[in-house]
């Protein structure tokens, strides 16, 4: 009778191994070093070590086993080394570049807010997971009611088939657009290629994640067959390997989602198996957790590189449904980790400003810490703790490793030299630093999912979590902590806590009012989740009659973008009455996850996707407890440790494994166990508990802790360490603001196009922190705040204030302000401030860009700056006053409550710090902030040599004449300061393209901090004294009351964006040290197209094309622009889904791709613009379209040092064209030239016209300008563009100069050379002496 | 030792001391470093549409496209967009001082 369970967790240095004993009772781990090149094998070794601790035959423990459970990061590695199988991926015709584009998303999926504000280090994954030349596309189309526009065709199933053959692939993913509604397309297809090519591995979308969604729907599946060649590979190894060895057992798989699953299953579906590695301990967690009747955990893990957070909520595992890895998102929902790189291998160092830091630089296992004496020499969070006594020199790991402590001092002596401090004084606050990082994180994971730190007790496990546990934990505010006794394999211990389980899911939207047509469809959809469910089981060889089968909906208010997980129990029937209940469920658990008052049932509500998970226990009823020891004589020494403030003091040692369950330890002490070693502070306690855990009363702590950190002020300043803290807190505040608000406004404008942001300034209106979204909503803040302050000499705590007032801060009427004094007693300390853009604000024109205004009083109403909260009275007469002048009232509500929501939490975690620190230590800390931003940014511009650059911008229509408008701008670089002179600009318009001052401040601004400010608190009170700028009232972007702005924001502010962003590029490409930061602007102009009249359901209609958001990445001096990447001011944006569209909007979009040529040529290109084809769907009425860009007569914005201006903005409509008929199925839609129509309307840059159900709307973008002169283009590059169809064969000859080979499409080098050499004397031949151009036309600019 | 600026111009000291702006590919001396190094280049105006064919439907008949070629080599030192009979425009120049020992 087999009695062994057996838990495998291979990790980056350790395999571990766990068995659990159920005859004797008892639980054994063991480590082997992991093997890279052969995990099987490092599987087996552990599985022998853990065998010789139990002292039991390896064959005898594996013939004993009934069940094997193995977390592995195979599939995780895959992707990280881009070792996958060569796949081809099958799509609708027309939207082959999905993948490619992204979402614009892509640049930035998984990176932090510190990493996005680096915006020239953005780009696309590289290499991309599918190569475009291996992406095909099936003439087929189905629409967002699950019905057959264009049938999928035998012959064209053949053609497929023939190409992906043709390509040589191992593996083929498909993902057809709306197959989660009509999946028979997608299904004949699969399967016409499963037969036909039996030896490729086929993955479907419809098989793997059927929801809304066609990119998330479509990197996941694209995923699944990448990784499926090599995980079938391993897997099959795997088990024939333990097989072998004596196993009789199948090996179970542990997924990302919580659950085990069958090899036969992972074979399937691998991209389950992504990111597995971290479950294991949540698991553990919440196990070990129920035995303490604890719901609410923080479950923590370090490792040597790595710092990881997950919650149980509830008793529930908090999933995540879209998880990212490799910059791909994924729809598949898996436990929700958080990592930051912080562990005991993270490097130390002080930055040029003197202020010490720690990671993300880490020296990982090899060389690792200097005191391992592995050839390592950066001084280590290890090395830090080590010096200061808390770890055993002669006991790590079990005494299995020994460490050199004069290493660690060598290491560190550099670090204290260069603060000024001690050896033990800097790895003091090293200690301190690494401890405020991990709170910080802990916060921000609760924090983010609407929790309180303080309502959860915390478990600590992995290596390096014992010294730090109590440290975190006491700074986040836990209410206790417990360290198991298995700390240190607890990963594999909870792995042997999971239960089989296999989800399985289908997108089908179902909006109130349901009708019993809905509920027999949601019906039916759960009937074939069940069977699937079943049929699962069953090749699993499992009996489904054991399985519990659990049912959820992903719900939603139809107005907002967050989706809530809702149980489905079976007495609540599909019925109305259920959807009543479960309404009532979904709108309670959303209060819960986004705040009170976040619920917006007005709205009514959608259910978006059906889940059923299926579930056999397998799991260990209990874990054994670890055998305690006898007590007594567990104290076994003391020695010298040093704390600060305190300096050395004698530390209690205590060897862990005979500590008994009640024995009591007191701080300050370390408990020495087998893997690791608890540090116990002064003034702490620890117990035993009768688990074996170690458990920290932490609550006292903060407090006490707080106490020591008062009164570091010293002559005004902070000392270094405190300092960092401090201003990593109120970083993460200006995080937290940001997050607050986006969550409880949920609105598609705030959420998913990310437009508002928030800020944080000083006591005195100094811009301290802007968050990385719309970056002018903010940088007019301080301009705001003064005038506050000037107009309200009264200001009183509990205040609020808002204005949308352009001549006050806001860049134009939609975007309103609101700012909140922070005060510590009588003084104000701070201001927090949200800025959002809201949908309508009134005015003539749906959505309140006035096209054809000629003064403000034509165009909305301005709110000059009023108080919201009135000493804490919310003032509900301004809100009135606010709703009653828009279209939008409730989506306006929602974003004021989101606002007054962020600004309370800002308020009250402001304050937190002066509590803790005291008022002086804030007041420093935040002229400290602008003192770092002001010093690192004279270090930057020292690299740049002194000089002027100039430079112009066009603005093309003024929404009344077809007029061009000139920017000018000369930048005077002289040492530390940058003076930007805008004499010469236009006089103001008399149509609404104008921005006042605020918008002008916010397009120098954002080029300065997007350019130069890159990876620091993007501070305009830090830059104050650094950028100034000269203007003439009554210019375009300088423009005076009442001149019409209601474009401000799109129009002059991006102008001024676009020169500043220029002229900045112009001047880094002049620095030696800069030279890779030099980069033309991104998309110049937002091409603003806007829908209106009434869409397929009946309502009003008055949005943006989100898709717009998708314009090219300006060139990069090291590197071309990002596809698609996005606009400069939001490094944040997003472009929707063609499905997230079609569901909204009444369109079918015909094609979307990335637009060739729509780019500035160079040396490195600009990234493209996109371009799509839209014609009405569903509706039988006309829609206005409406047109606020510019660039549409001009090219938006030069390239740099040679590199070509960006294509054009262009709408265009076809007139009466013939594609509905070709939809019939005549032949694929990619193109314009595809189209035959009646005539053809070019819009201009300012239009208003209608779109009948015959008409055609193109819209395409601009991309970035180029970068250097074509001609040095490698052809390789111009080759590839042209194979992915980004470059024209006539760009490429005529302006690349590259001749392509005809067969094999291979550059001809020889015929390259000759063009070009072509190409150089045409263009010396048509060339006059400029000196020559100079005496006919005269010279302006620079030295002029 | 020599400067390179935004990989079009180089700039040197010569033996007298005096900075000097030069193609960066070829060498040709383009002038003194303390004026924008176009003033030594050669230009032609091009229509916009033949910096894309998708800017045909932009003003062409009232802009222009200035390209600055090095006059020996013929290297793109920049492009500018400019309204026909504009005045020629001067992007840059660095202060002689600091210019090449930056």
């Amino acid at each position: 009778m087999p009695t062994y369970d057996i838990a495998v967790d291979i990790g980056g240095t350790f395999t571990d191994c766990v068995v659990h004993d159920a005859e004797r009772e008892l639980v054994m781990a063991a480590k082997a070093p992991s093997r890279r090149d052969d995990l099987g094998g490092g599987v087996l070794d552990s599985v022998r070590a853990v065998a010789e601790r139990l002292g039991v035959p390896t064959a005898e423990l594996l013939a004993g086993t009934r069940r094997f459970i193995h977390g592995s990061t195979v599939a995780t590695n895959a992707m990280i080394e881009r070792d996958g199988a060569g796949t081809a991926y099958v799509t609708t015709a027309g939207h082959e570049d999905t993948l490619a584009i992204g979402k614009i998303f892509q640049k930035r999926a998984g990176l932090s807010e510190r990493e996005i504000s680096h915006l020239n280090r953005l780009s696309m994954a590289d290499p991309p997971l599918v190569p475009r030349e291996l992406v095909f596309g099936a003439l087929e189309r189905v629409d967002y009611k699950g019905r057959v526009v264009t049938p999928l065709g035998a012959e064209e199933i053949d053609r497929v088939v023939a190409t992906v053959r043709a390509s040589g692939v191992e593996s083929v993913a498909v993902c057809l657009l709306w197959s989660f509604l009509e999946p028979a397309h997608e299904r004949r297809l699969a399967a016409a290629l499963r037969e036909a090519l039996p030896d490729v591995y086929v993955s479907a979308s419809i098989d793997v994640a059927p929801v809304l969604g066609e990119y998330e729907r479509g990197t996941t599946t694209a995923l699944n067959a990448y990784l499926g060649p090599p995980i079938s590979r391993y897997l099959g190894g795997l088990q024939e390997l333990l097989d072998a060895n004596g196993l009789a057992a199948p090996v179970l798989l542990m997924t990302a989602g919580g659950g085990v699953v069958s090899i036969d299953s992972a074979r399937d579906r691998p991209v389950t198996l992504l990111d597995s590695g971290p479950v294991g301990g949540t698991l553990g967690s919440r196990f070990v957790g129920r035995g303490y009747g604890e719901e609410n955990i923080i479950c923590t893990d370090v490792g040597g590189t790595s710092f990881d957070v997950s919650l149980v909520i509830g008793d529930e595992l908090q999933l995540e449904h879209e998880p990212v890895i490799a910059q791909y998102v994924f729809k598949i929902p898996k436990v929700a980790v958080k990592s930051i790189g912080a562990g005991g291998g993270s490097i130390a160092w002080v930055d040029r400003l003197g202020v010490l830091k720690v990671g993300p630089q880490s020296a990982g296992a090899r060389p690792g810490p200097a005191c391992y004496g592995r050839g390592g020499e950066l001084p280590t969070v290890t090395d830090a703790n080590l010096i200061l006594g808390y770890l055993n020199p002669d006991n790590f790991l079990g005494g299995a490793m020994t460490l050199d402590r004069e290493a660690a001092v060598r290491a560190f002596e550099p670090l204290a030299e260069q603060l000024g401090t001690s050896v033990e004084e800097t790895a003091a606050g090293v200690h301190k630093i690494m401890n405020s990082h991990m709170a910080d994180l802990l916060r921000g994971s609760t924090i983010e999912r609407g929790h309180d730190p303080r309502d959860f007790d915390l478990f600590a496990y992995g290596g390096a979590a014992a010294t730090h546990a109590v440290g975190y934990s006491a700074e986040a505010g836990v209410r206790s902590i417990r360290i198991p006794a298995e700390a240190t394999a607890f990963s594999a211990l909870g792995m042997l806590t999971a239960d089989l389980a296999h989800s399985f899911e289908q997108g089908r939207p179902v909006s109130t009012p349901f009708a019993e047509a809905d509920f027999e469809a949601m019906r039916s959809v759960f009937a074939d989740l069940e069977q699937q469910a079943t049929e699962q089981l069953r090749r699993g060889g499992e009996d489904p009659a054991e399985a519990t089968m659990r049912r959820s909906l992903l719900m939603r208010f139809r107005a907002q973008v967050h989706e809530v997980e809702v149980d489905l129990p079976d007495e609540i029937g599909l019925d109305a009455a259920g959807m009543e209940a479960l309404t009532a469920r979904f709108t309670e658990r959303y209060e819960r996850t986004y705040g009170e008052g976040s619920a917006y049932p007005e709205a009514g509500v959608e259910i978006t996707t059906f889940r059923l998970t299926a579930t056999i226990p397998t799991a260990i009823a209990e874990l054994p407890r670890s055998a305690a020891g006898e007590g007594g004589g567990a104290k076994v020494g003391t020695r010298e440790a040093y704390f600060e403030g305190e300096g050395y003091r004698p530390l209690d040692v205590y060897d862990g494994e005979r500590l008994a369950a009640g024995d009591k330890v007191a701080g300050p002490a370390v408990i020495e166990r087998y893997g690791d070693t608890v540090l116990i502070p002064p003034g702490l306690e620890a117990e035993i508990d009768p688990r074996g855990a170690i458990t920290v009363a932490v609550e006292e702590a903060g407090a006490a802790a707080g106490e020591a950190d008062r009164d570091r002020v010293s002559d005004g300043r902070l000392d270094p360490i405190t300092y960092e803290v401090i201003r990593n807190r109120l970083w993460a505040i200006n995080d937290e603001q940001a997050q607050t608000a986006a969550r409880k406004s949920g609105s598609q404008f705030i959420y998913e196009a990310f437009d508002f942001n928030a800020g944080l300034l000083d006591g005195e209106g100094n811009g301290l922190f802007a968050g990385v979204y719309v970056l002018f909503h903010t940088t007019g803040l301080d301009m705001t705040v003064k005038e506050i302050m000037r107009r309200f000499p009264d200001v009183s705590d509990g205040d609020m204030f808002i204005t949308n007032d352009p001549w006050v801060g806001a860049i134009h009427f939609n975007d309103f302000v609101t700012v909140t004094p922070i005060f510590a007693g009588d003084e104000i300390v701070a201001w927090g401030a949200v800025v959002m853009h809201y949908q309508d604000v009134g005015g003539p024109v749906p959505g309140s860009f006035v096209v054809g205004s000629t003064n403000v009083f034509e165009e909305c109403p301005i709110i000059t700056p009023l108080k919201l909260m009135d000493r804490g009275r919310y003032c509900q007469e301004v809100e009135d006053l606010l709703l009653r002048n828009t279209r939008t009232p409730m989506m306006n509500a929602l974003n004021l409550r989101a606002t007054v929501a962020s600004q309370a939490t800002t308020r009250r975690r402001v304050l937190e710090i002066v509590d803790r620190y005291g008022v002086e230590a804030l007041k420093a800390a935040t002229a400290q902030v602008q003192e770092e931003v002001a010093t690192t940014m004279r270090s930057r511009l020292a690299e740049i040599p002194d000089g002027e650059w100039f430079d112009h911008v066009y603005l093309d229509h003024d929404g009344i004449d077809y007029e061009l408008y000139e920017v000018k701008l000369r930048l005077t670089k002289r040492g530390g300061k940058l003076t930007f002179d805008f004499t010469g600009t236009s006089a103001q318009a008399p149509g609404m393209i104008n921005c006042t001052i605020a918008g002008l401040k916010g397009g120098v601004m954002t080029a300065v901090l997007v350019m130069l400010g890159y990876e620091m608190p993007w501070s305009t009170g830090g830059l104050r004294d650094i950028v100034e700028i000269v203007s003439e009232e009554g210019t375009i972007n300088n423009c005076t009351y009442p001149a019409p702005c209601s474009g401000g924001s799109v129009c002059g502010e991006e102008a001024t964006e676009n020169v500043a962003g220029t002229v900045i590029g112009k001047m880094l490409g002049a620095s030696p040290a800069l030279r890779e930061e030099s980069m033309a602007v991104w998309y110049p102009y937002f091409n603003l197209v806007i829908l209106a009249g009434l869409d397929q359901y009946g309502e009003p209609l008055a949005s943006l094309m989100f898709d717009n958001a998708a314009g090219g990445g300006g060139a990069r001096s090291w590197g071309d622009g990002v596809d698609c990447g996005g606009y400069f001011e939001s490094v944040s944006c997003v472009c929707p889904n063609v499905e997230s569209n079609e569901k909204i909007f009444p369109v079918l979009e015909l094609y979307r791709r990335r637009a060739p040529g729509s780019y500035g040529h160079g040396r490195t290109r600009g990234g493209t613009g996109i371009e799509l084809a839209t014609i009405s769907h569903d509706v039988e009425d006309d829609l206005e379209v409406i047109v606020t860009t510019h660039g549409a007569a001009q090219p938006g914005a030069p390239g740099l040092y040679g590199g070509y201006p960006c294509a054009l903005n262009s709408n265009v409509i076809l007139r009466d064209a013939d594609t509905r008929g070709r939809l019939a199925g005549e032949g694929p839609i990619s193109g314009e030239a595809e189209v035959s129509a009646a005539g053809r309307e070019v819009l201009e840059a300012k239009a208003r016209t209608m779109l009948s159900t015959a008409d055609v709307l193109i819209t395409r973008n601009e991309g970035g300008p180029g970068y250097g002169d074509p001609l040095r283009r490698d052809p390789e590059a111009v080759a590839a563009d042209l194979h992915g169809g980004l470059c024209t064969a006539a760009d490429a000859a005529e302006i690349y100069g590259v001749a392509v080979l005809r067969e094999g499409g291979e550059v001809d080098v020889t015929g390259t050379a000759a063009l070009r050499s072509r190409i150089r004397t045409k263009r010396l031949e048509e060339a006059i002496p400029v000196a020559e151009a100079v005496e006919r036309y005269g010279a302006e600019g620079v030295g002029a | 030792m020599s400067t390179v600026i935004g990989e079009v111009v180089a700039l040197r000291r010569d033996d007298d001391g005096v900075l000097t702006a030069s193609c960066a590919e070829c060498g040709f001396e383009l002038g003194p470093a303390d004026r924008d190094p176009k003033l030594g280049a050669v230009m032609r105006e091009l229509s916009i549409d033949e910096l894309s064919p998708l800017n045909a439907e932009g003003m062409t008949e009232r802009l222009v496209a200035r390209h600055f070629h090095c006059p020996v080599c013929a290297l793109l030192l920049a492009v500018n967009v400019q309204q026909k009979g504009d005045p020629v425009m001067l992007e840059w120049r660095l202060d002689g001082a600091t210019g090449a020992d930056a």
